[in-house]
């Protein structure tokens, strides 16, 4: 990771977070969906509170353009960073850890999101498409306002949605989207919560013979606090018992290990 | 700058180029540095914890329970849990030591068991440090449920294994100036004024983090303490540590005794604060003081 600056262009809403966009100052780093960049959060650096930097994922990477997704807005530090005015300096760290490994070839692509995990998979969505892939993105939402539109998804992409309340989509969770694409994909990318990972694996058992690394890769939301792997705050629990840290060896995890 | 000696009663030393320590775990065992960082400002750094269980004054480490809380101006972060064995530091990071520029403190954490298991478990890792190229002192987490007495005894037997340059490092409480005390009769050839404060804090969710306080916060108990070491007159030279988030933090420590200074978290947030640092007027005067220091004395102390 190595110190980046960018300057803010404002911010918009989406689904339940918001998105914030910056300009970089100088050559765009190169960065891959499901990375994360470390954000601070005070006017300058002699303020130390917000005292640690927030980590976010790109929703959006063009060479002359980062959007970053912010899922929790009323985080103090995060709220500091979307009332920055367009042009303000913003000091950056990243990109950092290990993302999603994309297809370089047409395939069929799925992706999974629950809630706020719509950020992290929105650039892996985009990135397939623009590698000639089919895609089809489901997404489990609170309620309505959570999930984006269809108005905002390419329209290329298939988008299937539940709320837990019915306001869009069907009523039910993620899992109730997924009857019908059984076999249907080379490779799978999500964002879930830990419960839903079993869940997730169980799934792909009940058509797949063996699941293998590289075909279901996870976005983990984990702490990140020094993003090098010194602090040990943002250790993930793997299936063998090992405990890899998300911020070297992740935040994107291979299921087959995870579960 | 001129070199510091930092264990000048030691047979071989432990000689400086720069009183800026990195403090342990900062980066890792060598094998997590911010790229942003310039080591070429710093005179060592100190390995994360080698060894053994974390300290009991600590909770145990659960899997799944969020390691770290922010609050105002900080962070409390739970310790890690079974750092790694001497023997796997060894194979998987100190090959890469060398390529760092730096003498590495190797650091143990002790914890608060029976003294003679304890002491005969930190004399095996020490041991095995001991002969393993690139190390050139040893840190020595001092448990504060152990009391001071049982520091002694860790010490000697360290020294009976191992003829590193050895630093405990007091734990920051009340009775500091009797940990002091004890370790300097027991052999110490630095100390290392202080661990980082025991803490608890309430994540956003409302899960309690257990560990250890960082942040500028810390400093002024750091300085507390290190004021009480330094009137004690122990003729040792010791090293301050915690809360550095400015050089001027660098030049209190120094100003109250300390002839090196130990920088932690700051590097995380800031990784170019050194760099900053070293084009300041203050640097310049911290580099003068250092070396008028380092030829008129060997050891901390008021001026």
């Amino acid at each position: 990771m190595k110190a980046v600056a960018a300057v803010a262009a404002g911010s918009q809403p989406f689904a339940a977070g918001q998105i914030l966009h910056l300009h970089w100052a100088d050559s765009a780093p190169a960065a891959a969906p499901g990375q994360f960049f470390l954000v601070r959060c005070t006017p300058s650096p002699d303020h130390w509170d917000p005292y640690l930097r927030r980590a976010l994922p790109p929703i959006a990477l063009l060479p002359d353009h980062l959007a970053l997704w912010i899922a929790d807005p009323r985080d103090r530090g995060l709220a500091w960073l979307l009332a920055q005015p367009p042009g303000a300096a913003i000091d950056l760290l990243g990109p950092g850890g290990h993302g999603f490994d994309l297809p370089t070839s047409p395939a069929n692509v799925l992706i999974l999101a629950v809630g706020a995990g719509v950020g992290p998979v929105w650039p892996a969505m985009t990135a397939a498409l623009a590698a000639g892939c089919q895609v089809t993105l489901a997404l489990a939402a609170p309620t309505s306002d959570c999930a984006p539109p269809p108005s905002l998804t390419p329209i290329a992409v298939e988008y299937r949605l539940a709320t837990a309340d019915g306001s869009a989509g069907i009523r039910g969770d993620l899992f109730d989207l997924l009857p019908g694409l059984e076999g249907w994909p080379d490779r799978i990318y999500a964002a879930l919560p830990r419960a839903a990972w079993p869940r997730l694996h169980a799934w792909i058992d009940g058509w797949r013979p063996w699941m293998g690394t590289g075909f279901a890769q996870v976005f983990v939301d984990a702490d990140l606090t020094c993003g090098v792997g010194a602090c040990q705050t943002c250790r993930v629990e793997m299936a063998n018992g090992r405990r890899p840290r998300a911020c070297v060896h992740g935040p994107v995890f291979d299921l087959a290990r995870l579960t | 700058m001129d070199r510091i000696e930092l264990a000048p009663r030691h047979k071989i030393g432990l000689p400086l180029r720069s009183p800026l320590i990195l403090a342990a775990g900062m980066i890792g065992y060598g094998d997590a540095r911010p790229r942003a960082l310039d080591l070429s400002a710093c005179g060592a750094w100190v390995t994360a914890p080698i060894g053994g269980q974390p300290p009991a004054s600590l909770p145990e480490d659960d899997a799944d329970a969020p390691r770290r809380a922010e609050v105002p101006g900080g962070v409390v972060l739970a310790p890690a849990s079974h750092p790694p064995s001497a023997s796997r530091v060894l194979r998987r990071y100190a090959p890469t030591w060398p390529r760092l520029g730096l003498p590495v403190i190797a650091h143990l954490a002790a914890a608060a068991r029976p003294v003679p298991e304890e002491a005969d478990r930190l004399a095996a890792i020490a041991q095995r440090l001991t002969s393993a190229p690139g190390v050139a002192a040893l840190e020595l987490a001092l448990d504060v449920d152990a009391g001071a007495d049982a520091a002694s005894a860790l010490i000697a037997q360290i020294h009976r294994v191992s003829d590193l340059p050895l630093l405990p490092a007091l734990p920051l409480v009340p009775a500091i100036d009797h940990w002091a005390i004890a370790c300097a009769k027991a052999g110490a050839d630095a100390l290392v004024v202080g661990q980082p404060p025991l803490a608890a804090a309430p994540t956003r969710l409302g899960t309690l983090v257990r560990g250890q306080l960082y942040g500028p916060a810390v400093a002024p108990l750091a300085w507390e303490a290190l004021t009480r070491v330094a009137a004690l007159g122990l003729d040792l030279p010791l090293v301050g540590a915690g809360g550095v988030h400015h050089i001027d933090d660098i030049l209190t420590y120094l100003r109250l005794g300390a002839t090196a200074v130990q920088i932690d978290t700051v590097v995380w947030i800031d990784p170019e604060c050194l760099q900053r640092w070293q084009a300041t007027a203050q640097w310049k005067m911290l580099a003068t003081s250092v070396g008028e220091d380092s030829k008129t004395s060997t050891t901390g102390g008021q001026r």
